[in-house]
C-alpha cells in the first residue's frame, strides 16, 4: 500500500534525528498517559480520574515521598502525582479541541476564500483580519465574564482567537495549490467547486498545516494553562488542570516549591516535546528529504 | 463563406468552431483614468476542428495557443466572441452571415455556444471534452493513487454502474501501457512518461470526442516522447478521437496533425493542412519559425532567418500586423508608427552611412505629432536640395534590412525649422485563401476579391 | 583478441581538457547511485564537444565534476580530470570514505583534502573554465543589477586587465586621442580600417579599447566618437601609482583594500576599477548582442526577457576570457526563434574568441548545429563519441541509432516513430556490463560484461560488443 509506506517513511525520518525522536517520544508519552488515564487510570496509579481527592486531615502540602506521594501533595492535601496525571489528560483534551477546532474553521474559511477569490475572498479575509486583531487575553476575560469561567467557555474563546491564523495560512497554501494543473484537470473532468475544494485543495493543504498544528499545540497548552492560572477554572473545585494546580499551589510556592514545579514542568516538557515534534515533522514531510 | 476545414461528407457538423474569439487579461494597477490596460492574449481567433481530426496549434511562448486551448474547453471565459459546439454545417454558414446582435444569431448562440451552456449542458460538455497538460508532475494530485485519478471523471459524471468503474479503469490504463501493478501507485512513484500515460488514461475515462493536449511531450525525453506520440496516434484511431495538439515543437506537430494553425502574439497568422503549410509556408513568421528549428543533420546547414527583437508586449501590441517590427519582408502599410520610424530615422542619421544627413541634422530633435506623422528639427529652414537629399537617402535605405521602418515613409515635406515626415497608414492583414484551404494573414498576400474581406 | 582503444595519455599538451574513466556516485536513501560510469573524453582548444543524452543519464553530473561542483552527496570515486596539464582530481579519492551506519552508507569527508582541492578549483572557476546554465532566472543574482554582476566577474578574476586598460589611456596625450577621433569621423566603423588607422598611431592597448567602442551596436556613431574623445578621463597621480601596483601584483593588495574602505579614499581607487569594469561590461554586452545596453546595465534580471538574461549569462561567462565554457542546456528554456539567436551568438563567439565549449543538451538538433564532436551518454555510460557529421551519417551504437530514429523528422511525415522498448534502468542497480543490454535489440550474453571502447573509424569510438572482433 503506497500510502502506508509514506507514513512509515515519515516515522523513519523522525527517528533519525535525535531531537525530533525525543519530541515524538515525549508527545507519545503524554498521549499515552492521557488515554490510559481516561480508560484505565489505575494503571498509572490514579485513583479517580476526574477529581482531586483532598485530604482534609492533612491539608498542608507535603514534600515528595516514596511510595505514597511521589510528587508530594498540594493544598488541600491532594496527591500531586495523581492530580498531574489526571490533569494531563484534561489539558491535552482541551488543547486538541482548541487547535483542531480552530484549524477546522480556519482551513474552511481560508480554502473557500482562496478558491472563490474575488469578493468572497475579500469579505472573508476582512472578517479574518478583524478576528485576528482581537487580543486573546482581554477577549478571554470578556468571554469569561459573559459566558462563565468554565473550561469549555475558555476553549470556545481560544478557538475564536485561534482560527484566523489558520485561515491566513490555509489561504496562502490554497492559493498556490490552486495553481496546480491537477486542479484544472479536475475542473475539466467535471468536478464541481466543492468537490475540488474537498478532494484536491484541502488534502494538499493539510500537510503543511499539520506541521503548524503540532507546533501550535505546544503554544496552546501554555496559553490554556496561563488562562486557567489567572482565573478560569473547572466546573468543580477539584477538577485537576495544570494551570489550576499551579494557581492553587501558588501561595505555597516558596515554602513548598514542588507544588508549582511539577505541574509547571509537566507543561514545559509537553510544549518542548510538541515543538520538537513539529519541527521534526516539517523536515520529515519536506519532499526534498524523502528523495 | 467557407469554413476552414474540408467539409466532411459523413458528418454534417463541425465539432467545435470559434468565431472572433478573444481573451484579454486585465492588468492590475493600471490607471483609473483612460482605458484600462489589458494583455491581449488571444485576439479574434477563428479555429475549428472536426471529428476524428488532429489540429495542431503552434507558436512560441506568449502566442496565445495555451490560452486558446483553455478557451475552447471553457476553462477560461472569453472577453468576446463565441465557440460553437457540435454545430451543423448549414447553421454555421447561416450564423456567419447574420448580423452579430440579431435575434437569429443569438438564438444560434444560445443553442450551440459553450459559453451559454447552463450547468446541465456544461456537465455534458465536460463529458465530451478533456485536457492533457504539459507538466506530468503538477497535473496529477500527489495524494491520489493512479486508479483514483483515472476514476475521478467517472465519479464526477456519475458513471453507472459503479461496480464497472474499477474494470474500466484497469482497461484504460492497460490501453495506455500501464499494467495492473500501477493501479495503486502514487504519482511520485512513476516516471515522466508513465505519468503522462496516466494523464492520458484519465482523459479517456468518459470516452470524450475532443481532447486538448497542451504540450503533452515537451517535458519528456525524446525516446519517451516517441512512445507517447505513437500511443496517441493509436488511441486516436481506435477511439475516433479528435485532438487539439498544442506545441511549440514543429516537427512533432507535423507528425501528429492533419491541420495546423500558426499563432503569433495572440493571433492566428497562417492555417491550413499540415503538409501544405509545411511544404509551402507563406507567412514570414512561419518561414522564420521553420528555419529556426535546429535539425539533427549537421550536413544541411540551412540558411537561417534570424529574427531580431523579442516577442512583443501583449498589453501594447504593435500596430497593424503584430509581426511587423521583426518581419524581414515588412511593407509600408504593415503598421509602422511614428515612434518606430522616427527612431529608425535617427539611427540612420547617426549611423554614418549618409554623412550629408548628419550635416543637415546636427542634433536631430524629433517630435511625434500623431501616430502617422513626426517632425525633425534642423534648427533652420532647409533648402529644396537638402529636402531632396533627405528623400533620396531614405529611398535608398528602404531596402536595407537594418532600417525596415523607412519603408513606411510616404512624404517628406519642409517646415520652417526642419522637415515633416508622414507615413503610410496601416492595413490590418486579413486572411487570404491561397487555395487548398491554406489561409494566411499577411499584407504580402492581399485578399482575393471574391472572398471580399474574410474576417480573421 | 579484442583491441581496446587506448585514449592518448591525458597530460599531453594537445588537449585542453581530458577526462579519463570518470566515475561519480551519489549516496542516497535507496542506495548508491552510479550516475557516471567510466566516462572518458578530450576537448582540444577551441573545440566544441557536445554531450547528449536523456534525463538522468549523467551528462550534467560529468560537467559539474569538471568544475568540482558535484553536490554534497556525490563522490568522484575514481578517474582523472586534466585541464591544461593540471590534474584537477589528484587525491580526490582520498577525500571521502564510505561508512556503514546501520543499514545505510554514509559519506565521511576529509576536510583538509576538501579544502586543498577547493582552493585549487577557485582559481580556475570563472577565469579558466566558466559555466552557462539552463535557467538564467535562477542563476543570476536577483538583487544585483546586470552591470554589477558582469563587473563582478571582472573584478574578481581580471583586475590587472582593468588596471592596465586605465593606465594605457593615461599614457597617451589627449591631443593624440583627439586626432584619432577626428580621423575616424566620417569613416564609418569598418573594423579593419579602424584598426589600421589606430595602429598607425602606435598605441596598441588603446587600439583594442577603441575597436571595442566602435563595435558597440547600441551607440550612435556620434556617441562613439564622443566616447573615444572622453576615453582618457581624469586619473590622479596617486591613482596611477595604485594602478601600477595592482598591475604588478596581479590583484589589489590587502592593505590597500582595507584603507580603501574608508569613505573618502574609496572613491579614488577601487572605484576606478569598478568604473572600468562597468565599461568593459558594456563592451561585453555589446559582444553578446544585448539591446539597450545603457539601460540593461542598470536593470535587474527580472526586468529582462529570457533571451536577454541568457545573453547576460554568456557575457559573464566570457568576461574573463576563459579557455573553456561549459554550457548546460543553455537554450532549453528559450523559444525557438530566440534559441536560434543565441546559438548563432555562441557560434560567433566561438569563432572570434576561440573558446572551447562543453555543450550539454538533450536536443540532438541543437547539438548538430553547434558542436564539432559529440558524445552520447546512456545511463551514465559514454556509449559513442564521434565527429558530428560522422555520428549522424554513420551511427554505430544501437542506442544512438534508436535515439536518432525516435526524433520526429521535420521534413516529412512518418507512419510511426522509432521506438526503444522499455525504459531507462535504475542507476542504483544497473544492469551488469553494458547498461543498455535490457533494451538493446542486439543484446547477447556477452553484453553482460562491460564492453570495451572500440575505434571503428579515426575519431569515432563506440562502446559496444558488436564491433569487437
Amino acid at each position: 500500500m503506497a500510502r502506508l509506506d509514506q507514513y512509515k517513511l515519515t516515522l523513519r525520518l523522525l527517528f533519525e534525528d535525535v531531537s525530533s525522536a525525543a519530541g515524538l517520544i515525549i508527545v507519545v508519552g503524554y498521549v499515552a498517559v492521557a488515554v490510559i488515564d481516561a480508560v484505565y487510570p489505575q494503571l498509572i496509579g490514579v485513583m479517580s480520574a476526574n477529581v482531586e481527592i483532598p485530604n482534609f486531615s492533612n491539608p498542608v502540602p507535603q514534600p515528595p515521598s516514596w511510595p505514597l506521594h511521589p510528587f508530594g501533595t498540594t493544598f488541600p492535601g491532594v496527591d500531586l502525582y495523581q492530580a498531574v496525571m489526571a490533569a494531563i489528560r484534561i489539558d491535552l483534551w482541551y488543547s486538541f479541541l482548541i487547535v483542531v477546532g480552530g484549524a477546522l474553521v480556519g482551513i474552511l474559511v481560508g480554502v473557500v476564500a482562496a478558491y472563490m477569490s474575488g469578493a468572497v475572498d475579500e469579505v472573508l479575509m476582512r472578517i479574518t483580519d478583524i478576528f485576528l486583531s482581537i487580543p486573546y487575553l482581554p477577549f478571554a476575560i470578556a468571554v469569561g465574564f459573559v459566558l462563565g469561567r468554565g473550561l469549555d467557555e475558555l476553549s470556545l474563546a481560544l478557538i475564536v482567537v485561534w482560527w484566523p491564523l489558520y485561515a491566513r495560512y490555509a489561504r496562502g497554501q490554497a492559493l498556490s495549490v490552486k495553481e496546480n494543473a491537477y486542479v484544472e484537470a479536475a475542473k475539466a473532468s467535471g468536478v464541481g467547486g466543492w468537490g475540488i475544494m474537498t478532494k484536491h485543495i484541502i488534502p494538499n493543504v493539510l500537510t503543511p498545516i499539520f506541521v503548524q498544528i503540532s507546533l501550535d499545540l505546544g503554544t496552546v497548552v501554555q496559553t490554556f494553562a496561563a488562562l486557567t492560572f489567572i482565573g478560569f477554572a473547572s466546573s468543580g473545585p477539584f477538577l485537576p488542570e495544570l494551570g489550576t494546580l499551579i494557581s492553587n499551589g501558588f501561595p505555597y510556592a516558596i515554602s513548598a516549591p514542588w507544588v508549582v514545579i511539577f505541574p509547571g514542568v509537566a507543561i514545559l516538557i509537553f510544549a518542548v516535546g510538541m515543538n520538537l515534534l513539529g519541527d521534526g515533522l516539517r523536515d520529515a514531510l519536506d519532499p526534498r528529504n524523502r528523495t | 463563406m467557407q469554413s476552414d476545414n474540408r467539409p466532411d461528407k459523413r458528418k454534417g457538423h463541425v465539432l467545435l468552431q470559434t468565431i472572433s474569439l478573444s481573451k484579454h487579461f486585465p492588468l492590475k494597477g493600471t490607471s483609473l483614468i483612460g482605458r484600462a490596460k489589458a494583455i491581449r492574449a488571444v485576439d479574434d481567433a477563428e479555429f475549428s476542428i472536426r471529428e476524428n481530426q488532429v489540429v495542431g496549434l503552434v507558436g512560441e511562448s506568449g502566442c496565445g495557443k495555451t490560452t486558446l486551448g483553455r478557451l475552447i474547453l471553457r476553462l477560461l471565459e472569453p472577453t468576446s466572441g463565441t465557440a460553437l459546439f457540435l454545430v451543423p454545417e448549414d447553421t454555421l454558414a447561416k450564423y456567419r452571415i447574420l448580423p452579430p446582435r440579431s435575434k437569429e444569431a443569438r438564438a444560434i448562440e444560445d443553442e450551440y455556444s459553450i459559453y451559454r451552456f447552463n450547468r446541465k449542458r456544461m456537465k455534458a460538455f465536460r463529458e465530451k471534452t478533456q485536457i492533457v497538460f504539459q507538466d506530468p508532475f503538477s497535473s496529477l494530485d500527489p495524494h491520489m493513487a493512479a486508479k483514483d485519478i483515472v476514476a475521478e471523471p467517472m465519479r464526477a459524471h456519475h458513471f453507472r454502474p459503479k461496480s464497472e468503474i474499477e474494470t474500466r479503469v484497469a482497461n484504460l490504463l492497460d490501453e495506455c501501457g500501464l499494467g495492473k501493478q500501477f493501479l495503486e501507485k502514487l504519482p511520485h512513484e512513476l516516471s515522466g512518461g508513465q505519468r503522462q500515460r496516466l494523464a492520458i488514461g484519465r482523459a479517456l475515462a468518459m470516452a470524450p470526442s475532443l481532447v486538448v493536449l497542451d504540450e503533452p511531450t515537451s517535458a519528456l525525453d525524446v525516446s519517451v516522447q516517441a512512445q507517447i506520440l505513437n500511443l496517441l496516434q493509436r488511441l486516436k484511431k481506435d477511439f475516433g478521437l479528435s485532438f487539439v495538439f498544442i506545441s511549440h515543437h514543429l516537427a512533432v506537430v507535423r507528425q501528429m496533425s492533419d491541420y495546423v494553425y500558426v499563432m503569433y502574439a495572440g493571433q492566428i497568422v497562417e492555417k491550413g493542412e499540415t503538409e501544405v503549410v509545411f511544404s509551402s509556408p507563406s507567412h514570414p513568421y512561419t518561414i522564420a519559425l521553420m528555419s529556426a528549428i535546429p535539425v539533427p543533420d549537421p550536413v544541411s546547414r540551412r540558411e537561417k532567418i534570424l529574427l531580431k527583437g523579442e516577442i512583443p508586449d501583449l498589453s501594447k501590441p504593435p500596430n497593424g500586423c503584430r509581426f511587423h517590427p521583426r518581419c524581414p519582408r515588412a511593407l509600408a502599410n504593415c503598421g509602422w508608427t511614428a515612434d518606430e520610424v522616427s527612431t529608425t530615422l535617427s539611427e540612420l542619421i547617426t549611423s554614418g552611412h549618409h554623412p550629408e544627413l548628419a550635416e543637415i541634422f546636427r542634433s536631430p530633435n524629433q517630435k511625434v505629432v500623431d501616430e502617422l506623422t513626426f517632425e525633425i528639427e534642423a534648427g533652420r529652414e532647409l533648402k529644396g536640395g537638402e529636402i531632396e537629399a533627405v528623400r533620396s537617402a531614405i529611398e535608398k535605405e528602404k531596402e536595407n534590412p537594418l532600417f525596415p521602418a523607412l519603408r513606411a515613409v510616404k512624404e517628406v515635406s519642409g517646415l520652417p525649422d526642419g522637415v515633416r515626415v508622414s507615413l503610410t497608414p496601416p492595413l490590418v492583414p486579413r486572411f487570404t485563401d491561397l487555395g487548398d484551404l491554406h489561409f494566411v494573414a499577411c499584407n504580402l498576400f492581399p485578399p482575393n476579391p471574391e472572398s471580399g474581406g474574410d474576417s480573421r | 583478441m579484442i583491441q581496446e582503444t587506448e585514449l592518448s595519455a591525458p597530460a599531453k599538451d594537445e588537449n585542453l581538457l581530458s577526462v579519463r574513466d570518470l566515475r561519480i556516485s551519489f549516496v542516497t536513501r535507496s542506495g548508491i547511485v552510479q550516475a557516471v560510469n567510466d566516462v572518458s573524453f578530450d576537448i582540444k582548444p577551441g573545440e566544441t564537444l557536445g554531450l547528449v543524452g536523456e534525463t538522468g543519464c549523467g551528462k550534467t553530473q560529468t560537467a559539474m565534476a569538471v568544475m568540482r561542483l558535484t553536490s554534497e552527496t556525490g563522490i568522484v570515486e575514481k578517474g582523472e580530470i586534466w585541464f591544461k596539464g593540471m590534474n584537477l582530481t589528484e587525491n580526490v579519492a582520498k577525500e571521502f570514505k564510505l561508512v556503514h551506519k546501520g543499514k545505510r552508507l554514509v559519506l565521511k569527508r576529509d576536510p583538509r583534502e576538501m579544502r586543498r582541492l577547493e582552493n585549487q578549483m577557485v582559481k580556475i572557476r570563472g577565469k579558466h573554465i566558466s559555466m552557462v546554465f539552463q535557467e538564467p532566472m535562477i542563476s543570476l543574482n536577483p538583487v544585483k543589477s546586470v552591470g554589477k554582476q558582469v563587473s563582478e566577474v571582472l573584478l574578481i578574476h581580471d583586475i590587472p586587465r582593468l588596471a592596465e586598460r586605465i593606465l594605457s589611456r593615461h599614457d597617451v596625450p589627449q591631443e593624440k586621442i583627439d586626432e584619432i577621433a577626428a580621423a575616424l569621423l566620417g569613416r564609418g566603423s569598418s573594423d579593419d580600417r579602424v584598426r589600421e588607422l589606430v595602429r598607425s598611431y602606435g598605441f596598441p592597448r588603446l587600439e583594442e579599447q577603441i575597436a571595442s567602442i566602435l563595435s558597440r551596436r547600441d551607440l550612435s556613431y556620434a556617441k562613439k566618437i564622443q566616447r573615444i574623445k572622453e576615453l582618457k578621463g581624469k586619473v590622479g597621480r596617486s591613482s596611477v601609482l595604485f594602478l601600477r601596483r595592482v598591475s604588478e601584483l596581479g590583484k589589489v593588495p590587502s592593505t590597500l583594500r582595507v584603507i580603501d574602505r574608508l569613505p573618502l579614499v574609496r572613491r579614488n581607487f577601487y572605484g576606478l576599477l569598478e568604473k572600468e569594469a562597468m565599461n568593459v561590461s558594456a563592451e561585453l554586452l555589446s559582444m553578446v548582442g544585448m539591446p539597450n545596453i545603457s539601460a540593461v546595465l542598470k536593470q535587474y534580471p527580472h526586468e529582462l526577457s529570457g533571451g536577454m538574461r541568457q545573453r547576460a549569462m554568456i557575457a559573464m561567462a566570457i568576461a574573463a576570457n576563459p579557455e573553456l565554457i561549459i554550457a548546460d542546456e543553455p537554450t532549453s528554456a528559450l523559444d525557438v526563434t530566440i534559441q536560434a539567436q543565441i546559438l548563432q551568438l555562441l557560434g560567433e563567439l566561438k569563432r572570434n574568441l576561440n573558446t572551447a565549449v562543453l555543450f550539454i543538451s538533450h536536443d540532438l538538433g541543437v547539438v548538430a548545429e553547434t558542436c564539432d564532436k559529440v558524445g552520447v551518454i546512456y545511463a551514465g555510460n559514454l556509449v559513442e563519441i564521434a565527429q558530428i557529421e560522422d555520428l549522424f551519417a554513420d551511427p554505430r551504437h544501437p542506442y544512438t541509432k534508436g535515439l536518432l530514429s525516435a526524433i520526429p523528422p521535420f521534413d516529412r511525415k512518418v507512419s510511426s516513430l522509432g521506438l526503444i522498448p522499455g525504459s531507462v534502468p535504475s542507476l542504483t542497480n544497473p544492469p551488469p556490463g553494458c547498461r543498455f543490454n535490457t533494451r538493446c535489440p542486439f543484446a547477447t550474453e556477452r553484453c553482460k560484461q562491460v564492453p570495451p571502447q572500440i575505434q571503428v573509424k579515426p575519431g569515432h569510438i563506440v562502446r559496444c560488443w558488436l564491433y569487437a572482433e
